[in-house]
């Protein structure tokens, strides 16, 4: 009876904590096992997103390689490694100045004079640059562009830097071949070119040959032409020079006053041979009650190239004007110096207005047709306005004339 | 009878070299040609020229090799050089002169009497 009564007490007690152990132990599990799964999930997620990053640098098709703050290798790619023909074991540890000497396009060897790693460090800011090479291991120049960039830890510590380099030999080869031909065509053209001029001078001279008033016609015709064909040979040079960015510029301060007159005096034959008159009006410049003596105009510019501009604009004025006057004339604003060239000329329809400083951009008429051109003047003349800073617009009337206003830089 | 003026040309395209040929022996010059930097400088020492005109682009030699050779000479290095060419690179007209030659004419921009002109310049 008893006995009876202590296993009814129990029984269900036992079976109480038998369950809670069992739910205790259960949960245990279930945590142990989540937490296993999480840390292995984990593991599994580090070792690809290492796996993607190593994937990443070594398939870029560009060379990488990074330097621990010894400038010691840690990271070669693999085309650091066919660029530079060292393997990346064996690059791996090594001073980066051991394997990849830089040199600028001046043969300086800049990992001894400025390292860019120096560079980095020392500016805290990325370096970008297109004028290196370095030999390889199979004795072959290779020529990059690199950028350099300092290497940090999650808590910003300094702990190397990366470079990225691509192999840019094949570009600069096509660079070298085209100026190259750009010179040689321009020899080569010019000499038959002069050739054939000073033939046709010598035929025209009457001391050397004897030719008949027809045969003096069609000379001067071809001479004409001879003549049109080197300035088309000039000016698809200078806008060679200028889309390479070639064109040589010496800045420098001079005065505007004195080279516009220059330039007027020395076109004035040309203007007289048509019967027109050209000149040159810099009075806007002189103060009120003041006698107009001819100020002083200082711009900062290169004075050959000012004057280029000033021959090509006055020279299309004369072009284009069959009686009357050309009138330059100056003036002066806070910030630059307005050059006006202004004719009574056939003037410009308006709908090529928007288009004439455009390259080959020609305005047909049978006026301009007769007179002849390459198209290419005034965009020349718009590029060099351009370079030194400064604008050109015009303004025109058909019939009546035009006029031409580009700005120079004042010295400051 | 005055002794015509000796002017050593140094061109190597023929008809340039024939056109200033022309015109330098209507002017009443006796004109010796030569078609590369080796061969002007041979007749350079063999005929001893009042002038040489001399142009840059040459074979074998170039202009400006040529020119400095002609200045290193005890006795060459009087005759006056007028340097012709149709490159007209600001630099290289500055190398020509400050290699000692006379003055620079840019090929495309002359007329064979230019250059008869600038030759009496320094044959009085």
């Amino acid at each position: 009876m008893m006995n009876n009564l202590i296993q009814s007490f129990f029984q269900p007690l036992f079976v109480i904590i038998f369950f809670t152990i069992a739910l205790i132990l259960f949960l245990i599990a279930i945590w142990q096992f989540r937490r296993n799964f999480k840390e292995k999930a984990t593991l599994e997620r580090l070792v690809t997103k290492r796996d993607i990053e190593a994937a990443l640098v070594s398939g870029v098709a560009d060379g990488v390689f990074a330097v621990d703050t010894q400038k010691r290798i840690i990271i070669f790619n693999k085309a650091a490694e066919e660029m530079s023909s060292w393997a990346t074991q064996d690059a791996l540890g090594l001073r980066y100045d051991s394997i990849l000497k830089f040199k600028d396009d001046q043969d300086c060897d800049i990992y001894k004079t400025d390292d860019p790693f120096d560079y980095v460090w020392k500016n805290k800011k990325n370096l970008i640059r297109s004028d290196l090479y370095f030999i390889n291991q199979n004795k072959q120049k290779i020529q990059v562009s690199a950028s350099f960039a300092p290497l940090n830890d999650a808590e910003g510590k300094l702990i190397g830097a990366v470079c990225v380099f691509r192999d840019i030999t094949k570009e600069k080869e096509v660079e070298r071949l085209r100026s190259e031909f750009v010179s040689t065509a321009s020899h080569e053209l010019r000499t038959p070119i002069t050739a054939l001029e000073g033939y046709i001078s010598l035929i025209s001279d009457p001391n050397i040959c004897q030719t008949d008033e027809k045969a003096q016609e069609f000379l001067k015709k071809a001479h004409h032409t001879i003549i049109e064909m080197s300035h088309l040979m000039s000016n698809l040079l200078s806008v060679t020079k200028i889309e390479e960015g070639k064109l040589p510029v010496q800045r420098k301060i001079f005065d505007l006053t004195e080279l516009t007159k220059t330039a007027v005096s020395e076109l004035e034959v040309l203007a007289k041979n048509k019967g027109l008159t050209l000149t040159f009006n810099p009075s806007k410049l002189a103060f009120p009650g003041q006698k107009a003596l001819t100020p002083i105009l200082n711009v900062n510019a290169d004075p050959d190239q000012i004057r280029e501009i000033l021959n090509n604009l006055i020279g299309n004025a004369v072009k284009f004007t069959k009686e009357g006057r050309i009138t330059v004339s100056l003036d002066k604003k806070p910030d630059f110096a307005i050059v006006l060239i202004e004719d009574t000329g056939v003037g410009i329809p308006p709908e090529d207005i928007a288009h004439i400083f455009e390259k080959f951009y020609r305005v047909d008429t049978s006026y301009t047709r007769e007179v002849g051109g390459t198209g290419l003047g005034l965009y020349i003349v718009r590029s060099i306005v351009e370079l030194f800073g400064g604008k050109i617009w015009l303004e025109s009337t058909p019939g009546k004339g035009s006029k031409f206003y580009f700005t120079v830089p004042l010295a400051k | 009878m005055k002794t015509k003026k000796k002017i050593l040309l140094v061109e190597d395209d023929q008809p340039l070299q024939k056109l200033y040929r022309i015109a330098l022996e209507k002017a009443d010059f006796k004109v010796i040609a030569a078609s590369d930097g080796h061969e002007g400088l041979e007749k350079a020492n063999q005929e001893k020229p009042d002038l040489i005109l001399l142009d840059l682009m040459l074979p074998k030699i170039g202009g400006l090799k040529v020119l400095s050779l002609l200045k290193e000479d005890q006795i060459l290095k009087e005759v006056p050089v007028i340097v012709f060419s149709a490159l007209s690179q600001k630099e290289i007209i500055l190398d020509s002169l400050a290699l000692g030659a006379k003055s620079f004419l840019c090929k495309s921009d002359i007329l064979p009497s230019d250059i008869i002109k600038e030759a009496k310049k320094y044959l009085k």
